[in-house]
């Protein structure tokens, strides 16, 4: 990496530099730092058995595993190898699903059974959302077939053990460490480090007397029968073992701390503000890393915002499940929570910000983004447009001053303008400073998932926040650094199941289809000729795509659809676009104007078909829309292709068993896309969707359609040919911030193509256009564009 | 060959058209034989034969296709000599299939036969005879499936034969499964049994034994399914005046698991489930029977098969074209990957076998939740098809190469010559290369030998 980087000099590589690093705290390599050492065991090490092979190459676990005498009434295979299957059918598995979910990481969650896989970073989030060692172990055991390998029970022990004994608490706005096990506090204070941050050398054995009342917190109104529903089901069926249902109830309670841990004294001692970091490092450097939880209802010293979710504002069960994990103990925890695109995650923000009632700040990926937090802060809560403060390139509401200053405010503003560090405006430099001054009581990161972690930590040096709460829909695994993210933002604290929320209507149920284009021979014979850039160029100009995209716009059209056509290369966006007279948006297009293009295709009839490229990728709120056809995409990326059908996953009206939305990828045959393609479609066919491929569409022949000559189609070629220098130079300033910007995206790309990752990899930064690297075009300097296309004018008006 | 190709899709008909004339007449003497052969037609050939014994003749359907279906199965009567058309282009039925069916009819299927029935005691009753038929029949698949030492001491020396006869395996001292071997596999229990039995009489017949001695038992056991099981209570008397063939048979029909006998000396034969498949007439329904019954197989939508099976049988079918990844005592995981589909096409396995198969074989749960064809997950099949259909994309034909040209007149000579002759089929003039269809070289080598007298060599 080293080496890239040195390349890519310009006013951003400041996040790699050292400096950063050190500011934020965690100093030195930052992978080794921030992370316990028991995250970095896995099962597949020196914990399982060598796994032994049977006839056909499977690994054989016949011997280790013996099955119950009733094991048909249990739902679970535990391998050694720490991957869990789950019966989707069985009569326990609603028993099992919330469990699973909260100590193990779901590999994948079609109809009928369901894998997940049991990580060191699962198990870690599960003791901080309150479970226990010996009751994971416990439970884990009554739900499986067979007896629990050892070596699964020794991983569980192994990684739990040492988590979640001691927590960083911020109380009347001083920090303690508090813990009930006193070996570990005895441990702890006996360490040199930590000893010179405490702030009084006294220990404070009994802190009990202001023991926060356990009332449970309330998110919304009326909303209660959720219980009562689960316990009617439950007697149901009498099918479930008893000591599973038995142990049902217990689990479900989890926020509350085991009475005998209770009983334990709460050992607490104080330590010094600005040792926070240190403490943190060095206790996970001890293997017990530090739970923070944030006592927000003590909290005194920050005043509340006093606002409230509306009353007719109601939470669907699974974000109110997801909250009550988040505010399990009446405090806050800091940590992910997933859930899909369409599903809401806004509210889940806004309801975390109306529960924690202080100061707010919310970070998201672009200025389009923050005006729709905006406007939904101003929807379900009832929040005034006084305590709501944007700060972002185009619009900067003043920052606070005088008297206003110490007044709560939710400010909303976005991960590259708070990371920024060239030269600010002065009003910009004004807003910053009132940012850096302010105590946070929650920072709301939206999209956590496309911010690396470096870019990450430098938003952590800047504001002080007392709870950290990520959002996403895609956490995938592509990369060390969203593991990362884990300890820097906290763990995950809950993951939805896409097919169970389709199935209960609350996210649309999209039909997935994988078309597939016919090269022309023409194309096709350049094609193997040319270099990767070219090839990927050729592939999306492909004729025949073109003619099939025209084809499924005019059809659903006719059906009244609201249309996203996605490109990630520009040149095609354009070309598509213009030659179809459709209005496109992409990096270069202002802010005003992406806002009325996307007002447009929100309230006006005639234009049903808008053009994006990838700075559409995520936080675009559409509602309207339910028909995504995809041109080119971004390589292999699977988060990409996740995020994309994000966009048309907002419920539907009409929420009926068929498929109310759909998802087309148009994939040029025998060029890599179809390799891409698989590859991005991965996440989403772990999720439980079905991608159905495509090869003919009827009624093609019937409908009049462009480029049908040989000539029309040979001009298009030539065009194609001549082009893509001009093209690459027209982005080439951007070229920087691209590759930085998409920093784990690009590592994804060098993943996914083994062969040749070196030339690859160059290309994303020399030829930004080819891959349509324009999402970077948030921070971009504003700069006079001088061609417009006529369509714009008419929008306008 | 084996069912798939099947003509009429019963394969006990196909066989009997294939039999010498004068073996089939003595066939249709036979009461039993012609009310088997009445149960194996398809049904609008079963209403031809009763209006044609009844009334002696049949209407005219208005409906050009439903003409054309009866025509069908006039043809099939027809080759099986159920019925002859005259010489006034009208059709009579056959005279002794009329009798012996007429006499079957009469008396019912049971009665006909000369088994006698006799009631079980206590000493000989046969224990656990269902499972002990079901473990016989596994051992046949397995030995096909799994080629070991210890499979092939559990099958007798004829099955082997047999397999080796019906080009299932290959190799005399090493076992090895060929592609119709892996097809077989692939089939409904119903078509493997009959495929069985056919390949068994094709056998026999071979070594000139007379086939209506071998085939009249045969069918009388099978028509005694009808009579419902009484495993544990009632068995037959093996009558001691059988033949050696028909010995013989009785015995192949014991390792099929079809029957069971205790013990040679204690005379007796039992009845086993298997009995059914024998007895199911294939053409009304191909599926039905087993598809309620017990099928194992979950596949996912994301490509995943769960096997609920211990059965080293079934899991080395489904490992055929599934890469195994888990084996748990009562499940196994496996993924259903391109590789895997192909190297399972390569063995000559077709997509609609591997589809059939794992429709077949649904667990209850898939075929509850999504139906009895998409219990198979619709992207799944269609992707498996198109993994098909990419291998024949490539259409490959011998041709040939000329390269390193000693001068460009030389290969424009050759060019030129061969596209005369419309055999060239592809040149690059810059780098010197010719190609030519497979017919075209002959040309091409006499074209040389004549311009061999003004000096110049090829390279080829």
């Amino acid at each position: 990496m080293a080496t890239k980087d040195r390349k890519r000099r310009g006013k951003w590589d400041t996040y790699k530099s050292d400096d950063t690093l050190a500011a934020s705290g965690s100093g030195g390599s930052d992978k080794d730092a921030a992370v316990p050492k028991a995250a970095s065991h896995n099962l597949n090490g020196e914990n399982a058995p060598p796994a032994t092979f049977d006839e056909f190459g499977a690994k054989d676990y016949r011997k280790d595993m013996p099955l119950k005498a009733d094991f048909s009434a249990r739902p679970l295979w535990v391998a050694p190898d720490g991957h869990i299957f789950l019966e989707s059918f069985s009569p326990v598995y609603k028993h099992a699903r919330d469990f699973l979910i909260a100590i193990s990481e779901p590999v994948c969650r079609p109809q009928h059974i369901h894998e997940y896989q049991l990580t060191a970073y699962s198990l870690y989030a599960a003791v901080s959302v309150g479970l226990q060692t010996k009751d994971i172990i416990e439970y884990l055991e009554r739900l499986s077939k067979s007896q629990l390998p050892k070596g699964v029970i020794q991983f569980i022990q192994m990684c739990t053990v040492s988590y979640g004994k001691v927590k960083l608490v911020l109380k009347h706005n001083r920090y303690f460490v508090e813990s009930r096990h006193s070996d570990v506090m005895q441990k702890l204070l006996k360490d040199a480090v930590i000893q010179s941050c405490i702030l009084d050398d006294r220990i404070e054995p009994a802190q009990e007397e202001d023991q926060p009342t356990q009332e449970k917190i309330k998110f919304s109104h009326g909303n209660e029968n959720e219980n009562l529903d689960k316990d009617g089901a439950d007697t149901a069926d009498g099918k479930v073992p008893a000591d599973i249902d038995e142990f049902y109830g217990k689990m479900d309670g989890d926020d509350e701390e085991d009475a005998e841990i209770r009983n334990l004294q709460l050992l607490t001692f104080e330590i010094k503000q600005e040792t926070i970091e240190t403490v943190q490092k060095r206790c996970i450097e001890l293997e017990y890393p530090l739970l923070a939880e944030y006592d927000f209802r003590n909290d005194t010293l920050n005043p509340n915002l006093g606002i409230d979710l509306k009353p007719s504002t109601t939470l669907r069960p699974y974000q109110e499940k997801s909250l009550r994990k988040m505010f399990g103990n009446s405090r806050a925890r800091s940590g992910v929570i997933v859930l899909p695109c369409g599903a809401g995650k806004t509210l889940v923000g806004v309801t975390a910000v109306t529960t924690v009632n202080k100061r707010c700040l919310v970070l998201a990926n672009s200025n389009v983004s923050v005006e729709q937090w905006r406007a939904q802060f101003k929807l379900w809560s009832t929040i005034q447009d006084k305590q709501l403060v944007r700060f972002t390139r185009e619009a900067k509401d003043p920052a606070p001053s005088g008297a206003d200053a110490s007044k709560p405010v939710v400010c909303i503003s976005t991960y590259s303008m708070v990371a920024y560090s060239g030269r600010r405006t002065l009003q910009a430099e004004e807003a910053m400073k009132f940012i850096e001054k302010q105590e946070w009581g929650l920072l709301l990161l939206d999209e956590v998932h496309t911010i690396p972690a470096k870019m990450f930590r430098r938003v952590l040096t800047i504001v002080q926040a007392h709870c950290k709460l990520g959002l996403t829909a895609t956490l995938v695994r592509e990369d060390d650094k969203i593991t990362d993210l884990n300890f820097l933002i906290g763990p995950k604290i809950y993951e939805a199941n896409w097919m169970e929320l389709q199935k209960a209507g609350h996210i649309a149920k999209v039909q997935c289809a994988e078309v597939w284009c016919p090269m022309t021979s023409a194309f096709y014979s350049y094609y193997l000729r040319s270099q990767i850039a070219r090839k990927l160029l050729l592939a999306v100009m492909n004729p025949n795509k073109f003619r099939i995209c025209q084809f499924l716009i005019k059809f659903h059209e006719r059906r009244n659809d609201k249309i996203i056509v996605f490109s990630d290369n520009v040149f095609a966006l354009k070309k598509y676009a213009i030659e179809m007279s459709k209005p496109f948006l992409y990096g270069e297009t202002s802010q005003n104007e992406r806002m009325k293009i996307l007002q447009n295709f929100q309230y006006n009839p005639r234009v049903n078909t808008i053009f994006v490229s990838k700075v559409a990728d995520t936080s675009f709120d559409l509602p309207e829309a339910n028909v995504l056809i995809q041109i080119s995409a971004h390589g292999g990326s699977r988060r990409q292709e996740a995020q994309r059908l994000g966009r048309i996953l907002r419920a539907k009206k009409h929420s009926t068993d068929q498929f109310n939305a759909f998802f087309y990828s148009l994939v040029s045959q025998d060029t890599v896309e179809m390799g891409y393609s698989r590859k991005r479609q991965r996440f989403l066919v772990n999720q439980g969707y079905a991608y159905k491929v495509v090869n003919k569409l009827p009624g093609m022949e019937s409908e009049d359609l462009k480029l049908g000559t040989k000539e029309l189609q040979l001009q298009l070629l030539s065009q194609v040919l001549a082009t893509s220098d001009a093209d690459a130079e027209e982005e080439d300033i951007k070229v920087l911030l691209v590759v930085l910007y998409y920093a784990d995206y690009h590592y994804n790309f060098q993943e996914e193509l083994a062969d040749g990752t070196i030339r690859i990899a160059r290309r994303e930064a020399t030829m930004a256009s080819m891959s349509g690297g324009q999402g970077a075009q948030y921070h971009a300097k504003a700069k006079a564009i001088t061609e417009r296309h006529p369509l714009f004018k008419r929008f306008r008006q | 060959m084996t069912g798939a190709a099947s003509k009429y899709s019963c394969l006990f008909l196909d066989f009997l058209i294939t039999i010498p004339p004068n073996q089939r007449q003595r066939m249709l003497q036979k009461p039993s034989c012609a009310f088997f052969i009445y149960r194996m037609l398809p049904p609008i050939a079963q209403q031809v034969t009763i209006q044609l014994i009844w009334k002696g003749s049949f209407p005219q359907a208005d409906d050009v296709e439903v003409t054309r279906q009866i025509e069908d199965q006039v043809k099939l009567l027809e080759e099986l000599g159920v019925v002859h058309r005259q010489s006034d282009g009208k059709l009579a039925i056959d005279h002794d299939y009329k009798r012996s069916y007429m006499y079957a009819a009469m008396l019912g299927a049971a009665s006909i036969s000369s088994l006698v029935l006799e009631t079980n005691e206590e000493k000989r009753r046969g224990k656990e005879v269902e499972k002990k038929a079901v473990e016989r029949w596994d051992c046949i698949l397995r030995y096909l499936a799994l080629p070991s030492e210890e499979n092939t001491q559990a099958v007798s020396e004829t099955t082997r034969n047999l397999f080796k006869m019906a080009n299932f395996t290959s190799g005399d001292s090493r076992i090895e499964i060929t592609t119709s071997g892996f097809q077989f596999l692939l089939l409904s229990p119903v078509k493997q049994m009959w495929t069985y039995v056919i390949e068994y009489l094709k056998l026999e017949m071979s070594q000139g034994h007379d086939i209506v001695e071998v085939i009249e038992p045969l069918i009388q056991i099978v028509l005694l399914a009808n009579r419902g099981y009484k495993a544990e209570k009632e068995c037959y008397q093996i009558d001691p005046s059988w033949t050696g063939p028909q010995q013989e048979l009785l015995n192949h029909l014991r390792e099929l698991g079809v029957i069971f006998i205790r013990k040679r000396k204690d005379g007796v034969f039992f009845l086993t489930q298997l009995l059914t498949h024998l007895a199911t007439n294939e053409t009304i329904d191909d599926t039905s029977a087993e598809k309620v019954s017990n099928g194992k197989v979950i596949v996912e939508t994301n490509f995943r098969v769960y096997a609920y099976t211990s059965s080293l049988l079934q899991l080395a079918i489904i490992a055929l074209f599934t890469e195994m990844t888990y084996r748990f005592q009562d499940m196994s995981v496996g993924m259903i990957t391109r590789e895997s589909v192909r190297g399972a096409l390569q063995h000559g396995i077709t997509a609609a076998q591997i589809i059939s198969f794992l429709r077949a074989n649904a667990h209850p749960q898939c075929i509850a939740t999504s139906g009895p064809v998409n219990c198979l997950p619709i992207t799944v099949a269609d992707q498996i098809r198109l993994w098909e259909d990419e291998r024949r994309r490539m259409d490959l034909k011998d041709s040939y190469i000329y390269s390193n040209f000693e001068s460009d007149e030389e290969f424009n000579g050759v060019c030129d010559y061969a596209k005369e002759r419309k055999i060239l089929l592809w040149a690059d003039y810059q780098r010197k290369l010719v190609i030519v269809n497979e017919e075209g070289h002959e040309y091409v080598r006499q074209w040389y030998k004549q311009q061999k007298s003004k000096g110049g060599s090829d390279g080829r």
